[in-house]
């Protein structure tokens, strides 16, 4: 061995340690006490029991005191430590006591060159440029750039912006500007403002996100270089002052210019970037203060505005300085691609890719318009119709967490200025009501007045708003999407207990129904009875997240093929009817109660003036009641009949031999089936449905003949085809459902009638129409 | 202490022989003063826990707990500082994996307290 006379040099140290610490470690550590060979040290001698060590190691602040070693002196072991190393077996690990899978897993890897930020480094290269550094070096313009510059450097800012709204560290990708870091040294006017600007939007962003608390750490590096974060001495308020004289001095210069196309370009830019501050600095105002209406206007105004001026900024992209062909910079003066690289915490990946101009420019126009359809969110007063835009817009914007903060700021804002000081329980009230309309909450009905049941009503929407069971759900359809299903698996839960208080709240209406009978208060009487109005309002909700939950495995990609049976199952056999039914039932709730207002109204008013104003205003009231989730319940429809054409198309092609099946040696389907439902089992309504339910439910249609059960399934389909083609006005979602329908009717008969019948390969589920539903298609 | 021998304990009882699949050498009490343990285990043992530096092919030196290696040298280590330059401001990485190719040099921050620190200065 190598290193042996280095051994030798450590051993009376070993023998010395030994015999001092002997009582104590024979106390300590029985087996250490027979020590008495050559090569053995006590325990207490190890590194890792070196109590010095330990206390390191454990404390938090131990990472600065890495940088006091060497305590002792450093003594090359590099010829040993490999000589020794070579003893290890294959596989064989020499490790820590407290050295475990999460070390291991979390360590970065030196000279990989996507993890290692300090790789590549040599000795003689100089530190990228600070601000300052850049300007004695020469290398950044401070004072008369040119608009070909101005576009330049604007044009790299955007795209800085845009890549950091999509998660890039701000570190990594703005404050590689040096301009950026210190803007009050710019003596060129229009950059200065530009750039004191962006660094007050960054601020202003970052506010709007944190209170939205809608981020995920893959959606938004929220931290960065704190002394750049705080905003510069500008008030936000007055950005847009400085941003509009800038403007207007560059316009009349323009005046001046035989061909003022060049600064024309850069005046647009400035008034993009000063609508589009305005509009976000008014979002952020109106979560934190009143005014919300006048607001909104101003919003959607500087919306119209800037979206109108992308097409003249995206035209003009080659007017500005173009980034150098492989440099990591995205403009050539300015940028100082490395300069935190180093003040980054490691784990953060070294190299970022800038999202070039023209798709920066694409961002920021579907970012507008995204944003001009959360105002209106406003539109919508009740809870109802409330979830049904936030699940609407996750879908259609919700990758971008900046477009979903925004929403979620509006609608707490709206929510406030409709609903005063207690908006959320006043909301609720507001939309039950709205929902299904239970005669206590009408203010007209006298019952609502009577103590008793305003205190039962009190609690329920106080318990309800203590659970946030409601407000959660809304707020979860604001998150990325793949992280709703976990959220939404919890919150599920949340729903039982309120189901119990909704029911409760239901019978204790009822019963005081028939006290009032007996007292004769047939008014009372009436208003309190049939009411199922709180439980079904509560199991409607909870209905829809679990149909959400369920249908978001598919567009995550989670189920296997072979799994699609008892999913697409479950919505069939019971969910989608439950919702039909729940909507069903308001439906009727309301129309009787329409029914009996009209009689009450005939009876109380006989004659005279008053009903002959009724009279002409109802029959439009009344359209409009009757049916006031036929679109829901037909698209529901359409959603059963479509999820049964998959759960029989799924069962005939098992039992055609064309799906592949998990070995059996490897399978356990009643595990599986109990994960995929596993929020669903703390409910008591729906109740869960155990596996050995639906493994006879299963079994039974599986009887039929694989003919059988292809035609079964394409008859569904040819149901949902025609449900949806019934549907007036219909959207792109139903367009593509009946898209899906008629070819995988087509595909169901093909199957039916034998085709490939020797083939056995499996078929193509083709998810790109919709996220639920496939297009079935035979290789 | 029987708590943390658990990582350890199913390795003690398995005889020492080139053939087994899997096996660690850790410094968990219970191994300490295993006489089975070939010298190189021995001494990579007594290493373990102790402040390593590690001088790799493009000149930074990394400073930090040894942690864990292997046969191939690759050694893991917690609370690493990187330097540039020795001497100046480090960068602290927390849990880096050196890989064995790109060593250059290994030192331990070792020896006895007086002597060494004299050879130092």
């Amino acid at each position: 061995m190598s290193g042996s006379s280095l051994c030798g040099v450590v051993e009376p140290a070993d023998f010395q340690a030994a015999a001092a610490t002997a009582a104590a470690a024979a106390a300590a550590a029985t087996r250490a006490n027979s020590s008495s060979d050559r090569d053995e040290w006590s325990v207490s001698e190890c590194g890792f029991m070196d109590p010095e060590v330990q206390r390191t190691m454990r404390s938090g602040s131990a990472a600065e005191d890495i940088t006091q070693y060497p305590l002792r002196g450093w003594q090359e072991v590099t010829g040993e430590f490999i000589a020794a190393c070579q003893e290890l077996i294959p596989g064989e690990l020499a490790q820590d006591m407290m050295f475990g899978l999460f070390e291991a897993m979390s360590a970065i890897e030196i000279m990989d060159p996507k993890m290692d930020v300090g790789m590549g480094f040599d000795k003689s290269d100089l530190p990228p440029p600070s601000f300052e550094a850049a300007i004695t070096m020469g290398v950044i313009k401070l004072d008369d750039l040119t608009p070909t510059e101005l576009i330049g450097i604007f044009d790299a800012l955007f795209s800085c912006i845009v890549s950091w709204l999509e998660g890039n560290s701000m570190d990594q990708v703005l404050f590689t500007c040096l301009y950026l870091h210190a803007p009050a040294k710019i003596k060129d006017k229009p950059l200065r403002v530009f750039c004191t600007a962006v660094r007050n939007l960054i601020a202003v962003i970052k506010s709007i996100i944190l209170l939205a608390g809608v981020n995920e750490e893959e959606d938004f590096q929220l931290y960065g270089n704190s002394t750049l974060l705080s905003a510069e001495k500008a008030h936000p308020g007055n950005i847009f002052g400085y941003l509009k004289e800038v403007e207007d001095e560059l316009v009349r210069k323009c005046k001046q210019l035989t061909s003022p196309e060049d600064l024309m370009s850069v005046v647009h830019r400035l008034r993009f970037m000063r609508h589009l501050f305005q509009v976000i600095y008014q979002v952020e105002q109106m979560e934190t203060s009143t005014g919300t209406e006048d607001r909104m206007s101003e919003i959607y105004k500087n919306l119209n505005v800037a979206s109108e001026l992308l097409p003249l900024i995206r035209k003009t992209i080659d007017r500005g300085t173009q980034p150098v062909e492989g440099s990591e910079a995205p403009n050539p003066i300015g940028f100082s691609t490395r300069i935190h690289d180093r003040s980054q915490p490691p784990s953060f990946p070294r190299s970022i890719k800038i999202r070039d101009r023209p798709a920066s420019f694409q961002f920021l126009e579907e970012m507008i318009s995204r944003f001009k359809y959360a105002c209106k969110v406003t539109r919508n007063k009740d809870y109802f119709s409330a979830l049904n835009f936030f699940i609407e817009y996750s879908k259609k914007s919700g990758q971008c967490i900046l477009s979903r903060s925004v929403l979620q700021a509006i609608f707490t804002a709206n929510l406030r200025m409709v609903h005063g000081r207690m908006p959320m329980k006043q909301f609720l009230r507001h939309s039950v009501q709205a929902f299904n309309s239970p005669p206590v909450l009408s203010a007209k009905n006298t019952v609502s007045s009577d103590p008793k049941v305003q205190q039962q009503l009190e609690n329920f929407f106080r318990y309800c708003i203590s659970l946030n069971t409601f407000t959660m759900f809304i707020r979860i359809c604001g998150f990325n999407r793949a992280r709703q299903r976990d959220k939404l698996g919890r919150l599920i839960e949340n729903f039982d207990a309120i189901q119990v208080d909704a029911a409760r709240l239901d019978s204790f209406m009822n019963q005081l129904a028939n006290e009032r009978a007996m007292e004769g208060n047939e008014l009372h009487a009436t208003a309190l009875k049939h009411s199922t109005h709180f439980s079904t309002w509560v199991l409607y909700n909870c209905f829809r997240a679990m149909l959400i939950y369920l249908m978001s495995g598919f567009e995550l990609e989670l189920y296997a093929v072979h799994e699609f049976l008892y999913i697409y199952w479950y919505p069939y056999e019971f969910l989608v009817g439950f919702l039909v039914s729940a909507l069903t039932r308001t439906e009727n709730i309301l129309l009787a109660q329409e029914e009996y207002a009209e009689h009450l109204s005939k009876t109380q008013a006989n004659g005279g003036s008053t009903s002959k104003n009724r009279k002409v205003a109802k029959p439009r009231k009344n359209k409009k009641l009757q049916r006031p989730y036929r679109c829901e319940i037909v698209f529901y429809h359409a959603l059963l009949s479509l999820c049964g054409g998959m759960y029989k198309a799924m069962g005939a092609l098992t039992k055609d031999g064309r799906v592949r099946l998990p070995m059996d040696t490897f399978d356990n389907e009643e595990v599986r089936y109990i994960r995929r439902f596993r929020p669903f089992g703390s409910l008591t309504s729906p109740p869960p449905v155990s596996y050995q339910e639906f493994k006879s439910i299963r079994d039974h249609m599986m009887l039929a003949s694989v003919e059988d059960l292809y035609s079964v399934a394409a008859k569904h389909f040819d149901q949902a085809r025609n449900i949806l083609e019934n549907i007036q006005n219909p959207d792109q979602e139903v367009l593509d459902l009946l898209q899906i329908a008629r070819t995988n009717f087509v595909v169901m008969n093909v199957l039916a009638r034998g085709h490939q019948k020797d083939v056995k390969r499996q078929p193509e589920f083709d998810f790109s129409k919709h996220s639920y539903f496939p297009i079935i298609k035979l290789k | 202490m029987e708590d943390l021998c658990i990582s350890g304990h199913q390795v003690q009882v398995q005889p020492v022989a080139p053939a087994e699949p899997f096996r660690i050498t850790t410094n968990a009490p219970h191994q300490m003063n295993d006489p089975s343990m070939t010298a190189g285990r021995k001494t990579l043992q007594k290493w373990l826990g102790r402040v390593l530096r590690i001088v790799i092919t493009d000149g930074r030196v990394l400073v930090g707990f040894f942690n864990c290696t292997d046969r191939d040298a690759n050694i893991v280590l917690s609370m690493c500082a990187e330097y540039l330059v020795e001497g100046q401001e480090p960068r602290l990485l927390g849990n880096v994996m050196v890989p064995g190719k790109h060593i250059v040099s290994i030192s331990i921050d070792e020896g006895e307290p007086t002597a060494t620190n004299v050879e130092v200065a």
